[in-house]
């Protein structure tokens, strides 16, 4: 393949997917920066193996990406100084994850909500919600069954709704309408 | 926010409508695809800096040689050439035989008594 043929393919396929691709990124780990960078890596790594990736590159750069998102995890366990606010209340329940998050910054609610699920919720979530992935994409990327898929989607919906509402109802006590 | 019965779709529409202000920075393709000539300008550099160090480490110790040709003994070293000797004794090689003894002697040298004992025992001829 032309080099020249091969930069516009990937140009063209990081315009349509990278804004997804950097969402979900933010949804997984916890800051701009930490999700930039897994994005860029995952872009470099899909560029690499272009002449394979070119075949279903959204997919190929799904995989890619929870792999960098995993890698970061475990690069922030061996390195806990240079975890963010948000890993460093530690053991703290959901709710006051919340309420600190809250204080910080009173947009993305339902961001900062998914990053209080377990982590196969979490990434299930993302990955069929916000990448929209099949079941079977889902669960080929993650390296899970397909019946956890499902049962890790409900879950995590259902505990969703109960901190939502949590979260509604201490809105409600804070700023009453 | 509450997720309604129909989750799956309120979902997406939520993290759609919360996150739509987050977007890659432009010429995000171009600074990928420059890191990744950058890394493999790096890696050919590498792997040639490996092929010289490799080279220079081998010839000296005998396990390659410069331009193809056989490799100069070095002593420690095992080679195929055949030994060759220094140029001073260089020529066509004699054969050293045994001949027959053939000792010339002045008969006044010795005495009598050991001039016998010796044509006894070797058959030395004597030239008187």
């Amino acid at each position: 393949m032309r080099r020249g043929n091969r930069e516009a393919e990937f140009t063209e396929f990081v315009e349509a997917a990278s804004p997804s691709l950097l969402r979900a990124a933010l949804v997984l780990l916890d800051s701009r920066e930490d999700a930039e960078d897994a994005l860029q890596l995952t872009l470099l790594r899909t560029y690499r193996r272009w002449d394979r990736a070119r075949e279903a590159p959204a997919a190929y750069a799904r995989a890619v990406l929870i792999n960098a998102c995993r890698e970061r995890w475990r690069h922030r366990a061996r390195h806990p100084e240079t975890a963010s606010d948000m890993e460093s209340l530690g053991d703290t329940s959901s709710a006051e994850v919340i309420s600190f998050a809250e204080a910080v910054d009173r947009r993305h609610v339902l961001v900062r909500v998914l990053r209080c699920l377990p982590d196969v919720q979490r990434e299930v979530l993302v990955f069929r919600y916000l990448l929209d992935a099949t079941v079977t994409e889902t669960a080929t990327a993650l390296g899970i069954a397909e019946g956890t898929v499902k049962s890790a989607a409900s879950r995590g919906l259902d505990q969703l709704r109960v901190l939502l509402s949590a979260q509604e109802k201490r809105g409600r006590r804070v700023h009453p309408r | 926010m509450s997720i309604h019965a129909d989750d799956e779709f309120s979902l997406r529409i939520a993290l759609e409508g919360e996150l739509d202000d987050v977007l890659p920075r432009d010429g995000l393709a171009e600074v990928v695809i420059a890191r990744y000539r950058r890394t493999r300008r790096r890696r050919v550099a590498g792997a040639v800096s490996l092929v010289v160090v490799a080279a220079g480490i081998g010839v000296p110790l005998g396990l390659s040689s410069p331009g193809g040709k056989p490799a100069p003994h070095t002593p420690g070293s095992r080679s195929d050439h055949a030994g060759s000797l220094p140029r001073q004794h260089a020529g066509p090689a004699s054969f050293i035989g045994r001949q027959a003894g053939h000792l010339v002697l002045a008969p006044s040298t010795l005495s009598p008594a050991a001039l016998a004992s010796l044509t006894s025992a070797n058959s030395f001829a004597i030239a008187a």
